[in-house]
């Protein structure tokens, strides 16, 4: 009689010890710090350094422990997917949303400036036409200002304040999505999340259409390269290309786009309604996402272009979902847009102009600017260096350079010479897969010396202060105060509408968080963009009725144009001096200035 | 010519067709056959997508297509040669600017405008007040009563 042995049992699992506790305990330091840094960083010495110089050392020290949280989880033999998420939540909050957390009121001039345009649209539902280009696009702030009436809100203040670090959030759930599929593993995809985040020093998480985008733009991404993803079989044998193996013979190539492009992707491995779901679901993102922001539908667009070339992803349908959408919302609904504003699509087509307005021209202000715009242009550049390496281990491992293609489709904006700020949404669109990328090279490193995790961990701490400098390099002239808000809000209110009411500059300060439909901004004069360009000259060609000026407007000049402290009072001061205007409200150098009624009379 | 009252056609085809993809969709993805293009229903809708596509296509010729292709390609100001005809309007107008209109009724006076010579200005020298501070001159353009703003050091 044969002897049965007794099943052997499973292995007991790796005693996690202190990871058990190291990583929530960091993590807690790190929110627990939050209120100490909020009362000992010292706004009113912000200058051309931005908010890094004025963080207390609490600001640091929770931006740290939350760095090791994330780390600890990292290390730890059985990391955990809630403690890893919370770590990662906490790591936002410790550095988007540091200014959200120290400032009192939400940061960025062009945030209120969407909540007036937000405003705009409240009530009756309708956009301001020849006000602003933005408001051919108005899906996003028509759904906020349906929010804000279905809430019984008057004001979007505080979603202002804490959308970024909330929408960030949501970014980087995409982007771990899109490495689980990329780079598979348990570890990676969270350091892919964390390296995206580090990179990330374009601003266009504000309150913003854009930023909402970037999530309809995520989405289809991530079903392209996840649950669609597949392969081209070719049942003929025809190698594709690169050729997978040193010895097969090569066709020809216009063969081979033949045969490829006649050869379906495989079915990926899902029940037809899950697939078919998917699909409703990612033409559903690319529709919405045509009213929503100019720019971002192309980067989608072309990203699905390559990626059904190639034949990575079934559904290539939702391509011509995406071009049908652009193309008729451009053309009908945006008729007035292309009507008056063809240039704007056709675009300078000058890519050196947009260099040189996107990249050499802001190397302005003082040393503190000069020094983050630096690292604004070093960043990434060493962002594509990294992804450059992991597209090389990638094609190693999978013989695919597909995600390089990817990353490096954005860079079609720049031929269309969008402007200055293309160079922003080239490195923001192709980022995402530039972070894996990137995330790939890193495993690689830590695989072949197991000692670069400690260096890779420095080297985390070492990118987020980084990143809170180069965002908050601005903020002396980013940050806006409640009585400043509460200061444009009365002046609104106070003034008749149909009158002008024109800030000293614009682009800094909550000028335009009102009025948007009601009051007029002036004309555009030539040498006049700003009326602080020439104070007395442009004031008397412009004639506005009200004038605003505030702190952030005197920190403009200041850290960025080099002028002498305390120059916005003496521009005040001309003005004051022809006798045509009166100062109605100073609170520093929060300034009103009010035109004078002709002939005196009360 | 452009008569944005055939704009509802424009969207009525694009819905036809959004559809037509979807039911192509679930024909494909439903179809036991390994090779679904010989599926009778799936060459259907293959036919009916692109008659669709097709129509849609000639549509947006029709409503601007071919003048916003031309405007691009000569690089031409389309106001110069599209006539958009009647159209409704559910747009607010931007505030104009109010110097720009001589011929029409004065825009309303600004009744919070003090009258010229008006004492009491704030001097605009006067070192910086404290934040927090009530203002140096409240006067009716200033920051509601009540509504004074909290220190800068923190939230």
């Amino acid at each position: 009689m044969q002897r049965q042995r007794p099943p052997v049992p499973p292995p007991a699992p790796p005693s996690i010890g202190i990871y058990r506790w190291l990583s929530p305990a960091l993590a807690l330091a790190a929110v627990a710090l939050l209120p100490i840094a909020a009362a000992t960083t010292d706004l009113s010495s912000l200058d051309g350094w931005g908010l890094a110089k004025v963080l207390g050392p609490a600001a640091w020290a929770s931006m740290l422990c939350a760095v090791a949280a994330c780390a600890a989880e990292l290390w730890s033999p059985r990391p955990r997917i809630p403690m890893l998420g919370t770590a990662t939540a906490t790591l936002i909050l410790c550095s988007y949303g540091l200014p959200s957390v120290v400032e009192p009121a939400a940061r960025f001039s062009t945030a209120w400036l969407i909540s007036g345009f937000v405003d705009a649209m409240a009530g009756d539902g309708r956009v301001v036409e020849g006000y602003d280009a933005r408001f051919y696009w108005p899906a996003f702030f028509a759904q906020w200002a349906w929010f804000r009436d279905a809430a019984g809100a008057t004001q979007l203040d505080e979603v202002l304040r804490w959308f970024p670090p909330v929408i960030v959030g949501v970014w980087a759930i995409g982007i771990y999505a899109l490495a689980r599929s990329m780079l598979g593993g348990h570890r990676a995809p969270w350091a892919a999340a964390w390296l995206f985040l580090g990179l990330n020093w374009i601003e266009q998480d504000y309150f913003s259409p854009q930023a909402t985008a970037i999530v309809l733009m995520l989405t289809p991404l991530v079903f392209a390269l996840g649950p669609l993803a597949t392969r081209r079989t070719d049942a003929a044998g025809v190698p594709g290309w690169p050729k997978p193996h040193a010895e097969a013979k090569r066709l020809a190539l216009p063969r081979r786009w033949l045969v490829a492009a006649l050869t379906p992707p495989n079915r990926p491995t899902l029940p037809p309604r899950q697939l078919l779901l998917i699909y409703f679901c990612a033409a559903l993102c690319i529709m919405a996402v045509a009213p929503e922001h100019q720019l971002t539908p192309f980067a989608i667009i072309g990203q699905l272009v390559v990626l059904a070339i190639v034949g990575r992803f079934r559904g290539r349908g939702l391509v011509l979902v995406g071009i049908v959408a652009v193309v008729v919302y451009i053309l009908i609904a945006g008729r007035d847009f292309w009507l008056n504003q063809l240039d704007m699509i056709i675009g300078s087509g000058n890519a050196e102009d947009a260099l040189q307005a996107g990249v050499s021209d802001r190397l302005a202000g003082d040393a503190g600017q000069k020094f983050v715009k630096v690292l604004r242009i070093a960043v990434p550049g060493l962002t594509w260096l990294l992804a450059i390496v992991g597209a090389w281990v990638y094609w190693r491992r999978r013989r695919d350079l597909t995600p390089i293609a990817l990353a490096a489709v954005p860079m079609a904006f720049a031929a269309q010479g969008y402007g200055s700020e293309v160079f922003l949404r080239i490195v923001l669109f192709g980022l995402p897969i530039l972070s894996i990328l990137g995330t790939d090279a890193l495993r690689w490193m830590a695989r072949r010396r197991r000692g670069m995790e400690k260096v890779l961990a420095a080297g985390m701490a070492v990118l987020f202060g980084s990143l809170i400098l180069i965002r908050g390099g601005n903020e002396s002239y980013m940050i806006v105060y409640p009585e400043e808000v509460a200061m444009a809000r009365e002046v609104y209110a106070t003034t008749p509408p149909g009158l002008e009411v024109v800030p000293l500059v614009s682009g800094v300060g909550p000028y335009a968080v009102d009025g948007i439909d009601t009051h007029s901004r002036g004309n555009s004069i030539e040498g006049c963009s700003d009326l602080a360009d020439d104070p007395v000259r442009c004031v008397d060609l412009q004639d506005p009725d009200v004038i605003l000026s505030f702190e952030s407007t005197e920190a403009y000049g200041r850290d960025l144009k080099l002028k002498p402290p305390g120059w916005s009072l003496d521009a005040v001061q001309q003005i004051v001096a022809t006798g045509e205007y009166v100062i109605t409200y100073q609170n520093g150098f929060d300034v009103v200035l009010r035109k004078v009624e002709p002939g005196g009379a009360p | 010519m452009i008569d944005p009252r055939l704009d509802i056609v424009v969207w009525a085809a694009v819905l036809i067709l959004f559809l037509l993809m979807g039911m192509r969709a679930w024909a494909v993805e439903t179809t036991a056959a390994r090779h679904y293009r010989k599926s009778a229903r799936v060459r259907a809708l293959n036919g009916a997508t692109a008659v669709a596509l097709v129509g849609l296509v000639g549509l947006m010729a029709m409503q601007g297509g071919v003048l916003l292709v031309q405007a691009i390609v000569t690089r031409t100001d389309p106001e110069t040669f599209v006539t958009v005809i009647g159209g409704d309007n559910n747009t607010d107008q931007a505030v104009a600017d109010p110097d720009d209109k001589p011929d029409q009724p004065a825009a309303p006076a600004d009744p919070n405008a003090p009258p010229a010579g008006a004492p009491g200005a704030a001097d605009p020298n006067a070192p910086a007040a404290p934040r927090g501070a009530a203002p140096a001159n409240p006067g009716p353009g200033g920051a509601p009563a009540g509504q004074q703003p909290p220190g800068r050091t923190g939230p």
